[in-house]
């Protein structure tokens, strides 16, 4: 069943007829969606399909030519405003290749992040013994050690390791919304049930999610209130874990994709 | 047409003319110009422009200077070049510490001039010089900081420093050198360092230069090193209007190890140039250098290494790489890697960049909450935080890597438009 969507005044996130090339290919077309608060919603599609580009133009990363539409986040113009302020506004993305930054051990990167976010918001800056003290927690449910946080930020950091600190990020930061972009590819079982627990942990009626992915295997662990397949830049199916079952057994053939795109 | 050519690679010096000849010298003397090889990408045309002052004596007055220096944790042996003149108060700390000797010295060492003009001026205008001699199988308990400050003073002045420094075999020194300046008044440091480590000796020799945006600043470092020695360097840059760093090293004895390396963190219209030369004379000597160049505004930074093994120079292995990162659109990076070998057996690699800041890490910060400019400022000082582990001393590290650190945060518009 699709549940239907909560009837606040206005939807956390509203994108309209979006349409976004990059060079001279269009990869998103006419692509709509609405994420109001406390939702997890889920994009699937097959490769090529305009997935990351959805994540990277909502998250403000250049080299995206936005056409057409229009990107409401909590009622402000998105596409007016800079990558910081989006994050300090509450949105997060989850990496699906978490950059490597040399020198920088992952700790102080924490705190100048976390710190960047509660002064433009106007909250106290955290001191670097207050900071340990809030991290503690976290850091242990994302398995995180002490000499992981000295380690330079995701330089030598394996598949699993830079999937968890990019959720202990998103613990941190505390968004209102988190585009987590296939933050299960290159996981293990093991790291992906950690993962996802995190990811659980942290849902929240304030909290929406939009989750993308390729397999239903972290669908498993969190439930979504909407599934949606993206097909040459537009969402041509939203449905519920029956459009999973479909996927899981006859692939995207068996969703009739080109079919669905013409309705 | 020859003599045209010639006079083409001569600029004129009006101030080294006169006060040549009021020393009675009548030695030619004049300043490169962009047409020698060495000074293609450093133009002294300015400094030849600046009628530069005698250094008056009588205005020597450290007490009454506003500035403030870090210290050495652990403590240091200070000698103070005050406007480049020896403090000798500060010499009587020097009389007994076993296996130290530090004294003023009459003339500049025992440098074969050559055919630069810098090193001719500085012996010839015999500024105050000093002589450092660390006897035999001597652990200095703390290191040596050279300290040359200059203070406040209504005309530009000029003064040649020299300092030789000996290390006899089996010790093993530190050397900080921290050049800094009290105000932004224009004056004209060069200097001259002649080293000279046996056998068996170590030496780790720390250049910081921080100095006003009217500063002047020619420093030449000739080192030799002995058998199974160790000389390690690390230089920092981040002010003087125009500064010229130059090392001429040897290794002359077998297993002698050299390691240069350094940065510049410069902006606004300044020019930072490391020229090194480094010579194999021995076998199985290494050599290593690594400089890290950040530019912004409309600086320059030059970085020349050369490398000469000599015939007699087998087994022997060497290592370059320079690298510049330019956070300006209107800042230059002059490069200039050079291999010159004569022995059959060697290893030696050389490397050159010039980049920008990489795009992804820096919407990688933004995404997660920092300014543009507080995702620069981080980059940076991770790139430097792996360069700095370049030296050996744990307390000249962290001296380094505060310097460069306020620095950077003094200094936003270093960050630039890119």
């Amino acid at each position: 069943m699709v549940k239907d969507h909560k009837e606040s005044s206005l939807p956390l996130l509203s994108i309209n007829s979006l349409q976004v090339s990059v060079e001279s290919n269009i990869i998103l077309k006419d692509f709509s969606l609405s994420v109001s608060e406390g939702e997890v919603h889920v994009i699937m599609g097959p490769n090529g399909s305009g997935k990351s580009t959805l994540s990277h133009v909502l998250a403000g990363k250049d080299g995206y030519n936005i056409i057409d539409g229009k990107i409401d986040f909590n009622g402000e113009d998105l596409l007016s405003l800079t990558p910081e302020e989006r994050a300090c506004k509450g949105m997060f993305l989850g990496f699906q290749y978490p950059v490597e930054i040399p020198g920088v051990p992952s700790g102080t990167f924490l705190k100048e992040a976390v710190n960047s976010v509660r002064k433009y918001r106007g909250e106290a800056e955290y001191d670097a013994m207050q900071f340990l003290s809030l991290i503690k927690d976290v850091c242990k449910t994302m398995d995180i050690s002490d000499q992981m946080l000295r380690r330079p930020l995701n330089v030598g950091f394996s598949g699993g390791e830079k999937k968890r600190h990019e959720i202990l990020q998103m613990a941190l930061l505390e968004p209102s919304l988190a585009i987590l972009d296939e933050t299960d590819s290159g996981l293990d079982i093991d790291a992906l049930r950690t993962v996802a627990n995190g990811i659980n942990g942290l849902l929240a009626p304030n909290r929406s999610v939009i989750l993308i992915t390729h397999y239903q295997r972290m669908l498993e662990y969190i439930k979504p209130d909407f599934i949606h397949i993206l097909y040459e830049g537009k969402i041509v199916l939203t449905g519920g874990m029956e459009l999973v079952e479909t996927l899981e057994k006859d692939g995207y053939a068996g969703l009739e994709l080109d079919s669905a795109k013409k309705k | 047409m020859a003599t045209t050519s010639k006079k083409k690679k001569k600029i004129d010096f009006p101030y080294a003319k006169k006060a040549f000849a009021d020393h009675g010298l009548k030695d030619e003397i004049w300043l490169p110009s962009t047409q020698n090889e060495y000074w293609k990408y450093t133009n002294l045309s300015s400094l030849s422009r600046i009628d530069f002052f005698k250094n008056p004596n009588n205005e020597t007055n450290l007490e009454s200077c506003e500035f403030s220096i870090d210290p050495y944790e652990g403590g240091s042996y200070d000698i103070f070049f005050f406007n480049g003149h020896i403090v000798e108060t500060f010499l009587e700390n020097f009389s007994d510490i076993d296996g130290l000797s530090v004294s003023l010295s009459g003339n500049q060492g025992n440098v074969s001039i050559d055919s630069n003009p810098l090193i001719l001026m500085n012996q010839k205008l015999k500024g105050d010089s000093i002589n450092i001699e660390v006897s035999q199988n001597t652990i200095l308990d703390k290191p040596i900081r050279l300290i040359f400050f200059s203070s406040k003073h209504r005309n530009p002045v000029a003064w040649h420093p020299g300092v030789n420094l000996k290390i006899n075999r089996g010790s093993k020194v530190e050397v900080f050198e921290h050049y800094l300046s009290e105000s932004n008044d224009v004056y004209w440091c060069n200097s001259l360092l002649s080293i000279e480590l046996g056998q068996s000796a170590e030496l780790d020799h720390y250049r910081l230069q921080e100095e006003s945006i009217n500063a002047w600043n020619t420093s030449y470092n000739l080192v030799s090193i002995g058998e199974n020695s160790q000389y390690e360097n690390f230089s920092l840059v981040t002010g003087a209007e125009m500064s010229r760093n130059e090392i001429n090293l040897e290794l002359n004895g077998r297993d002698s190890i050299c390691s240069l390396n350094g940065s510049h963190l410069v902006d606004s219209k300044r020019v930072s140039d490391t020229t090194t030369q480094i010579i194999h004379n021995a076998p199985y000597s290494k050599s290593q250098e690594k400089y890290l160049s950040i530019l912004g505004g409309n600086s320059r930074s030059v970085l020349q290494g050369k490398i000469i093994v000599a015939r007699e120079a087998q087994n022997i292995e060497g290592e370059q790489l320079l690298r510049s990162i330019l956070l300006s659109e209107n800042a230059e990076a002059c490069t200039k890697p050079e291999l010159e070998i004569y022995a059959d057996q060697v290893k030696c690699t050389h490397g050159a960049t010039i980049g920008q800041l990489d795009d992804s890490q820096l919407f990688y910060l933004q995404s997660r909450g920092l300014n543009l400019n507080d995702a620069k400022a981080l980059i940076i000082n991770g790139l430097m935080n792996d360069h700095f582990n370049l030296i050996r001393s744990k307390e000249a590290r962290d001296l380094m890597r505060g310097a460069f650190e306020s620095s950077l945060r003094g200094n936003l518009e270093i960050l630039g438009t890119i």
